[in-house]
């Protein structure tokens, strides 16, 4: 992972709380769910009437038992209380793990097909974005959507009930004085819109400055050895306290907004207790209210303020995830690697492994040609060894073959047929490569050489893992994560993998590394089995393989400069005479 | 607990304001608890039937009153206490990255910049969290939760006892359903990381999954972990779903005790119906100690552990730094002479340089050659003491480097390293990084022998141009270019260069050459460097093989010598031939 590639300096923008239009595209996943959904919204509902009750119970306690004195009709209501806190304690429960479970799965959904989505983009994508990055979309980007999939379609609706139902009781309550508190209101929404558009400002404000704290800070430390060199402690030093002062005024801001909010609400729900004292008491004197229903009134206004402070809460929970939802849609929007409209005739033909490059030119970024007008021809069961000097092309070659990226100008032939038309899990079950450097899974060793893709099959198993003589490392290391293993067996691991798959052609790209000569004359034995019967294109760095290759085709700059056998090109005194002479000894050993 | 010492001082700094804010928290409680009391007094008149709408209008403003105070109270607590936080946090960020600052490599080896900027963050942020919203949930909680009962046993000792009878069971399920709730929760953070674990490795072997067709297995395999994860969160949330409710449960359980028992008081007389109404009261209020409680703990074990982290970092000592009392001597025309030197980065671990000794002399030009890995650039690190050698010593004219003051060592030898670094800030703010003051003249002048005056020309803002995260809108060789001219601006007696011309095009190179002869005319230049072509009249050849001094000497006794030198400088040269098209 490259050291610039941190989540924290994560695009810090924060989206709309509600996109209806991003929403829209979330709801073929919400669908599937639909009868967990409704039944959270059931229980919403069900909930917030028995949230209501309590207070209508005291009512009723003080008003027809404890003012009439009638005390035997306290324990019954008691009970009543008690059975009804029950069944609220319950359907809380399986409410909130119902929504649990919805929001789980459709995080898992997501996450599969967006992971999906990504393998099967193109090579070059992953040229462009970092690694880390795309991580956080499969990892962190999805879990904050879990908490917006909840809260959007359970507590948000519960709230606005809550709110709603309490409005309802208080003007069933009593008429005239429900409309007297209904004064406050306008109050709440004035001072919950001030502050919500308050609190967006600075909350935004914040997270600049902490982002750019962090960028200083973490450009600082991969810079450090700069800075060292340079004697610039001091000033980067002083540089770094002024942004953090930013920072932390950026918070004082925040808390001084939220300072002032919170309270605000509480003084304006006693001052709703206030005017119900003086106005519902004087009912009550005057014998137009009952007690009881005053201090139902009392505890429902009290309730009141609760969901609209949550709803205020939630606000910044939906605007985050609104921001991952649009990072994941804008990474679904991304092309596919392009399959061509499969034939059945591309599947199910039996391979013989011609391969042709026809006028071949590729360029990664336009008019930088790293091919150029290449044409060569391997025949069925042929091995073509390529040498080069480093950036002439070689892997370039490998790219174009697998068809991780497509010529500009060109084709390129298998069995006479354009790998354009191949669907890519054919083209890649048909080539088996060996990459220079070894990729180790997590899984055992076992594992690590199956690789249950396309074409591979346990029915080589033995013949690879023993060509191979994998069998004591196989024991040694059986049923653990492969760990730290050599080189050499690296490169007979990558080997068996491809054994194992059985493929018509062989594409190897050559390790450089250096092995012990026993390991050595492991690899050998291995390269000749795995040679045997198959096409294959080699970019070889052995001398070895240089012998065993019928051809061998120098390319330079992205051209044919040279091609014959060793012998050949030898006595040519030419470019690969040159090469071979300053990259071997004497002995045929590597020396450069 | 232990951890939090490390913020003693900054306590000490703000007591007066913190005190002030834990008495306005406090005063607060009491406000709160005084409203019940007023409405007890109000429903009283009522029920006595002897109302009068001036009785009322007195408890009314009495209500008013204690919640104006209580609105002007909490805005300043939660000012000064929450705001103590932030210059705790900001002090301690300060501290921390002044630290940061003067660690030295070896630490920096051994240590990921993804995990301290971890502590950066995260863990500064829970610090703050638990000196805001822990300590005042805890203080809150405990004097709110135990007045709240003062004032119910006031009422009547019996009907509290009779309704808490919930509470010690409330506090007994909630601690044993918080530690299984951690248990959990940590559960589902380490799936969690696999599953970010199991996307990186599928990422970085993109390749190898597309070209062995694995898809299918790479899906199957994190659907796995998706689906762990999935269940153990499932997990976590009947811990969650079981503990909010259930507190809320049993307060409201007292509540069903009070209409039943307390209804009964009313009517033998033992409280009047007020007394009953504020019981009530009173009960809501303890629903928020009994939550805040818990929660407040967890915060601040929580600020614990992540102090622990923090002072772990700031316990850790520069291995690199200056001797008490040292002076600095007078060098003149400084050479250089390197005396036995080995490294390893581990003891007993493999050395990257074995035994080297060389001589540098004043005003002449060097190159230090090898395979990559031999050890080049630790060598250049040791000389400028980035890094402490295992064994042996080096001598800046004749002092030993470690007598010499690291700034004053830092501005004799300098240093450009292999990868150019810039900082995300202007052209002309990374060229001046070291001399603010130099002129436009001077800017001008080491731009072009860095040949890279012209280009600058062409960019819209000139020299005032941004050049981005990490130098990302220039390309290789004009970060070389730039981070050459702003070593040709100190223009140090010791100048090396680390690879610098790499990506530099040969033409442009040639040409850097001629004024770099110019430019250090009387002065030490090191160049560190794979490239020998075009460099053949320098006075000295180094050649490193795994960590010693294979060859050295001039380009015609090294070419004579047919060694390692001669073969890769005949390599280049075919190569260069090649690139030219003598073919």
């Amino acid at each position: 992972m490259p050291p610039h590639d941190f989540v924290y300096i994560e695009d810090e923008q924060l989206g709309r709380p509600y996109d209806l239009g991003l929403l829209k595209r979330l709801f073929p996943y919400l669908w599937p769910w639909r009868n967990k959904w409704f039944l959270g919204l059931f229980l919403s509902v069900g909930l917030t009437l028995l949230d209501l009750v309590p207070p209508y119970l005291t009512k009723q306690a003080i008003d027809f038992h404890i003012l009439a004195g009638d005390w035997k009709g306290l324990r019954p209501l008691a009970l009543l209380l008690i059975l009804i806190l029950m069944v609220n304690f319950s359907l809380q429960y399986i409410q909130a793990m119902v929504l649990e479970r919805l929001g789980q799965g459709v995080m898992h959904t997501l996450r599969m097909k967006l992971f999906s989505h990504i393998l099967s983009l193109p090579l070059s994508f992953f040229q462009h974005n970092a690694v880390g990055r795309l991580t956080t979309r499969v990892t962190n980007d999805i879990e904050n959507l879990n908490e917006m999939v909840k809260s959007l379609l359970a507590s948000l609706f519960k709230d606005v009930f809550l709110a709603l139902g309490i409005l309802g009781i208080l003007l069933y309550l009593d008429f005239r004085l429900a409309l007297v508190t209904f004064i406050l209101i306008p109050v709440i929404f004035v001072c919950a819109r001030l502050f919500s558009r308050k609190a967006r400002d600075v909350f935004r404000d914040l997270r600049q400055r902490v982002a750019h704290l962090n960028a200083f800070l973490q450009e600082s430390l991969s810079g450090l050895a700069l800075i060292q060199i340079l004697v610039r402690e001091k000033k980067r030093f002083d540089d770094f306290r002024e942004v953090n002062h930013q920072a932390f005024r950026a918070g004082m801001k925040q808390v001084q907004v939220f300072a002032l909010f919170m309270p605000l609400m509480e003084l304006i729900s006693a001052m709703a207790i206030a005017l119900l004292i003086w106005y519902g008491g004087g009912q009550v004197i005057q014998k137009t209210l009952s007690l009881g229903s005053l201090v139902a009134f009392l505890s429902y206004i009290q309730m009141f303020f609760r969901p609209l402070r949550e709803m205020t809460e939630k606000y910044s929970v939906m605007q985050s995830a609104m921001a991952s939802l649009e990072r994941i849609y804008s990474l679904m929007d991304e092309p596919v690697e392009e399959e061509p409209a499969v034939s059945q005739e591309a599947i199910s033909r039996p391979w013989n492994g011609e391969i042709q490059f026809k006028n071949v030119s590729f360029a990664y970024t336009p008019g930088n040609w790293v091919i150029k007008d290449l044409s060569f021809h391997i025949k069925q069961g042929e091995v073509a060894a390529i040498v080069g000097m480093t950036g002439g092309g070689k892997s370039t070659l490998i790219n174009l073959l697998e068809g991780f990226y497509i010529p500009q100008k060109g084709e390129i032939l298998i069995d006479g047929q354009d790998i354009r038309t191949f669907p890519k899990k054919v083209l890649r079950s048909i080539i088996g490569l060996v990459p220079q450097e070894t990729i180790l899974f997590a899984g055992d060793l076992r594992e690590n050489i199956l690789l249950p893709g396309a074409g591979a099959s346990s029915t080589n198993w033995d013949e690879a893992t023993g060509t191979m003589q994998l069998g004591p490392l196989l024991n040694k290391m059986e049923n653990q994560r492969v760990g730290a293993i050599s080189s050499g067996e690296q490169q007979l691991v990558a080997m068996a993998r491809v054994m194992v798959r059985n493929p018509v052609i062989l594409v190897l790209d050559e390790a450089t590394s250096q092995v012990d000569a026993y390991t050595e004359a492991l690899v050998q034995e291995a390269i000749k089995k795995l040679l045997a019967g198959r096409t294959a294109l080699i970019i070889a760095h052995r001398l070895f393989t240089l012998r065993q290759a019928r051809r061998i085709l120098v390319i330079h700059e992205g051209r044919l400069v040279e091609e014959g056998t060793h012998e050949e090109l030898m006595q040519k005194q030419g470019f690969y005479y040159r090469l071979y002479q300053l990259q071997f000894n004497n002995n045929g050993e590597r020396v450069t | 607990m232990q951890s939090y010492r490390i913020l003693f001082p900054y306590f000490r700094k703000g007591l007066i304001p913190l005190a002030v804010g834990v008495a306005l928290l406090l005063s607060v409680d009491f406000l709160q608890l005084s409203i019940p009391r007023f409405i007890k007094g109000a429903i009283d008149v009522l029920t006595a039937k002897q109302a009068t709408a001036p009785g009322l209008i007195k408890y009314c403003f009495l209500i008013l009153g204690a919640a104006f105070l209580i609105f002007l109270f909490r805005l300043s607590w939660r000012q000064l206490i929450f705001g103590q936080g932030r210059r705790i946090e900001e002090a301690l960020r300060n501290r921390l990255f002044e630290h940061l600052l003067r660690l030295s490599q070896s630490y920096y080896h051994r240590t990921s910049i993804g995990d301290l900027m971890a502590h950066a963050t995260n863990d500064m942020e829970a610090v703050r969290m638990a000196l805001g919203m822990g300590l005042v949930s805890l203080m809150d909680s405990l004097v709110l939760g135990s007045a709240a009962i003062a004032f119910m046993a006031y009422i009547n000792l019996k009907l509290t006892l009779i309704s808490l009878w919930p509470m010690p069971l409330a506090a007994f399920l909630t601690q044993r359903l918080s530690k299984l709730l951690h248990q959990r929760f940590e559960m589902v953070q380490g799936t969690f990381s696999l599953i970010m674990e199991k996307v990186r490795e599928s990422l970085v072997g993109i390749m190898v999954v597309k070209a062995y067709t694995l898809e299918e297995r790479e899906e199957k395999n994190l659907a796995r972990f998706s689906l762990k994860y999935q269940d153990q969160n499932i997990g976590l949330a009947r811990v969650t779903s079981t503990l909010f409710p259930l507190s809320i449960f049993l307060t409201n359980l007292s509540l069903a005790v009070v209409i039943w028992i307390g209804g009964k008081q009313v009517l033998t007389k033992e409280i009047t119906a007020g007394d009953f109404v504020a019981f009530i009261s009173y009960l809501g209020l303890l629903s928020w100690p009994v939550t805040a409680l818990g929660w407040g703990i967890n915060l601040i074990k929580r600020g614990a552990v992540s102090l622990e982290r923090i002072g772990r970092i700031l316990e850790e000592r520069p291995e690199i730094a200056d001797l008490p009392g040292l002076t600095t001597p007078a060098l003149h025309r400084p050479s250089v002479k390197v005396k036995d030197l080995t490294f390893a980065y581990s003891q007993g671990g493999q050395p990257v340089l074995d035994g080297i000794s060389l001589e540098i002399s004043p005003g002449r030009t060097y190159i230090v050659t090898g395979k990559t890995g031999s050890g080049k650039t630790t060598l250049a690190m040791l000389m400028i003491r980035l890094l402490e050698p295992s064994y042996g010593s080096i001598y800046l004219d004749g002092y030993n480097i470690h007598s010499i003051p690291l700034s004053e060592l830092r501005k004799t030898i300098s240093l450009i390293p292999q990868e150019p670094f810039l900082f995300s800030d202007t052209i002309r703010a990374n060229l001046i990084l070291t001399r603010p003051e130099a002129h436009e003249e001077e800017l001008q002048e080491v731009l072009q022998a860095a040949a890279f005056y012209d280009e600058i020309q062409t960019f819209p803002q000139g020299l005032d141009t941004v050049v981005g995260e990490k130098g990302v809108l220039l390309s290789g060789g004009q970060k070389q270019r730039l981070s050459l001219a702003r070593a040709l601006l100190v223009n140090p007696d010791i100048l090396i260069l680390d690879n610098t011309l790499s990506s530099v095009d040969l033409n442009t190179e040639r040409s850097i050459q001629e004024t770099l002869k110019r430019f250090r005319e009387g002065r030490t230049t090191i160049l560190i460097s794979h490239r020998l072509v075009g460099w053949e009249g320098v006075d000295t050849i180094f050649f490193l093989e795994e960590g010693k001094l294979v060859e050295w000497g001039n380009h015609d006794q090294l070419i004579l010598q047919q060694g390692h030198y001669a073969r890769l400088y005949r390599y280049q040269r075919l190569e260069m031939e090649l690139r030219q098209g003598v073919f």
